[in-house]
């Protein structure tokens, strides 16, 4: 079964052709992150616009790659919530004029079960029940997978996200947006202990007081850093290189901590970790670790399968679709769609 | 030629099939903020109720702003993917153009769309369904905007009289107001100003088949 992906939650114009769930034809992504640069952060409506610019040559280009036409594809899937409203509607406008003009079926996946799937393009036969952090930008989900379409959140983010701590952070060194891999590449040269920063919740344990929740909080740390960067005397090279280290180290610490006590708690042995911030190499390395040590298996797709993409989003499908599922042309756009609720009305 | 024509520019949203200039179904529903949900199953139910197969339509007309950007992209992007899917052209219209052939008048017809943030569109039409404008759009409050209209009788037509009656009649005592049935344009007169490109070999890039947006995107929020 060969499905076509479209993807257009955020700021990357997205389509792909995957074959089976398993099988990547092409995987085409168009980003914006130029555009926004400037801003600091995504203009919902410049993006909308880039969107309807980009999305059939982005399309064209996906089944060119694949050595296919529109004719050879036997589903439409693409990303319906959460996300931006008016950027989500032109990919779902699209693909359900193509499911339409063709006479195919069609499914509006959730852009978080869609990073989760990135998993198994990297590793289709991912042993049940296995444990999600799906970290992005916009998005700190730590969810519970006992089998396919089957999710439990066991918690989020209060505050800011993962991501969005590191584009804030970025931002006020003067690093360049995204930050995420801004900081990455600075964290190398520096020194995670120069800067003394509170660590949330390993510094809680060791205080004596134990933080059992699974809920995430990163504008404290984020505000921590932010305010050691303006009290810095000299906020040269080395001083951000450090800092930049500190700062991560203590993000990374907390998402492995929380989920390794997720994964112990539930018994799992399968980990998958998800998501734009996935890419980052302290977070995998570390992640690496502390599963090797607990005994679990980890799966972190390639950074090209972290960051929002559309191959994702037609390997979320095909299991969909395998079960029955799928969407009717009813299907809209949602900005809040949680991973327990099904895409629109229809079927599984 | 079987056309089939889209119109989601304002909260009325409205789709059609022609035999060229000819109406053969239309269905026309104010679905404020619901375009995208209503659009893909009202084409099923139009086609259903003429008859017609997917295979039959052999062009797309679809309106091009101004008007929501959001309803306006939900409009174009179901356009423009049927006739990339079907390999059929497909023919932007101007909505003013499509609220001027809506409106009946025994001369010129002024068609003026609410923009928002206190602004308006408006173009003057020719009777008669002319597709070129005698004034081409301008964009700004409604004042600026009638002072920039050529004196004599003006029909006035569009979603812009909902808020802005009083001032063109205000400003305009000759003015007629069309009656607001004939506001809003129709997938009706988007398929025949279509047709009328359409017939004449013209048809738009599907790579630049965009909205007419009146004002820049960081200006928007
Ligand atoms: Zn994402």
């Amino acid at each position: 079964m060969r499905i076509l992906g479209i993807e257009t939650s955020c700021d990357e114009t997205a389509a792909s052709v995957v074959r089976d769930g398993r099988v990547i034809e092409s995987s085409v992504v168009a980003s914006q992150a130029d555009l926004h640069r400037r801003f600091g952060g995504v203009v919902p409506e410049l993006a909308s616009r880039k969107h309807i610019e980009r999305l059939l040559p982005v399309i064209d280009e996906a089944l060119e790659k694949a050595g296919v036409t529109l004719r050879d594809l036997d589903a439409l899937s693409v990303t319906c919530g959460p996300g931006l409203v008016g950027a989500l509607a032109v990919g779902v406008a699209a693909a359900k004029s193509l499911a339409l003009s063709l006479d195919l079926p069609l499914v509006g996946v959730n852009h978080l079960e869609g990073h989760i799937y990135a998993a198994f393009l990297t590793e289709p036969d991912l042993a049940f029940p296995a444990l999600a952090l799906v970290v992005s930008g916009a998005h700190t989900d730590l969810v519970a997978v006992s089998d396919h379409a089957q999710y439990r959140t066991l918690g989020r983010t209060r505050d800011d996200a993962a991501g969005e701590a590191f584009d804030k952070v970025a931002r006020a060194m003067g690093l360049g947006y995204p930050g995420g891999p801004e900081i990455d590449r600075l964290a190398r040269t520096g020194d995670p202990r120069t800067v003394p920063l509170p660590a949330p919740m390993p510094f809680r344990r060791r205080s004596g007081r134990i933080d059992d929740s699974l809920e995430f909080s990163f504008s404290g740390i984020k505000t921590a850093a932010l305010r050691a960067l303006h009290a810095a005397a000299r906020a040269d090279g080395q001083f951000k290189a450090d800092l930049a280290a500190g700062f991560q180290r203590v993000v990374v610490d907390v998402l492995v901590d929380k989920s390794m006590r997720a994964a112990q708690s539930l018994g799992v042995k399968t980990v998958m970790l998800v998501g734009g911030v996935a890419a980052n190499t302290w977070l995998r390395a570390e992640m690496q670790r502390a599963c090797a040590a607990a005994g679990c298996r980890l799966v972190v797709p390639p950074p090209s399968l972290c960051s929002d993409n559309a191959a994702m989003i037609a390997a979320a499908a095909f299991y969909r679709l395998r079960r029955g599922g799928g969407s009717d042309l009813g299907l809209g756009a949602s900005s809040d769609l949680s991973l327990e609720q099904t895409p629109n009305n229809s079927l599984a | 030629m079987r056309i089939l024509a889209i119109e989601t520019a304002t909260s009325l949203g409205s789709v059609a099939l022609l035999q060229d200039s000819e109406t053969v179904a239309v269905i026309s529903e104010f679905v404020p903020r619901r375009h995208l949900e209503w659009l893909a199953p009202a084409l099923q139910r139009l086609l259903g109720s003429a008859g017609w197969t997917v295979a039959q339509v052999e062009a797309v007309a679809v309106s091009t702003g101004p008007g929501s950007f959001t309803s306006l992209r939900i409009g174009i992007a179901t356009a423009s993917a049927w006739a990339r899917a079907r390999g059929i052209p497909a023919a932007g219209v101007p909505t003013l153009a499509a609220v001027a052939l809506g409106t009946q008048a025994a001369g010129a017809v002024c068609a003026m769309m609410d923009v928002r943030r206190g602004e308006v569109a408006a173009a003057v039409y020719a009777g008669g369904g002319a597709a070129r404008p005698i004034v081409d759009e301008v964009v700004g409050p409604v004042e600026r905007v009638l002072r920039q209209l050529p004196a004599g009788p003006l029909t006035f037509s569009g979603d812009a009289l909902a808020g802005y009656a009083e001032v063109i009649a205000g400003m305009r005592p000759d003015a007629v107001l069309a009656p607001r049935a004939q506001w809003y344009p129709t997938a009706v007169s988007v398929g025949r100003l279509g047709w009328e490109r359409l017939s004449r070999g013209e048809h738009n890039d599907l790579y630049r088949l965009w909205p007419r947006y009146v004002r820049s995107p960081v200006d928007q929020a």
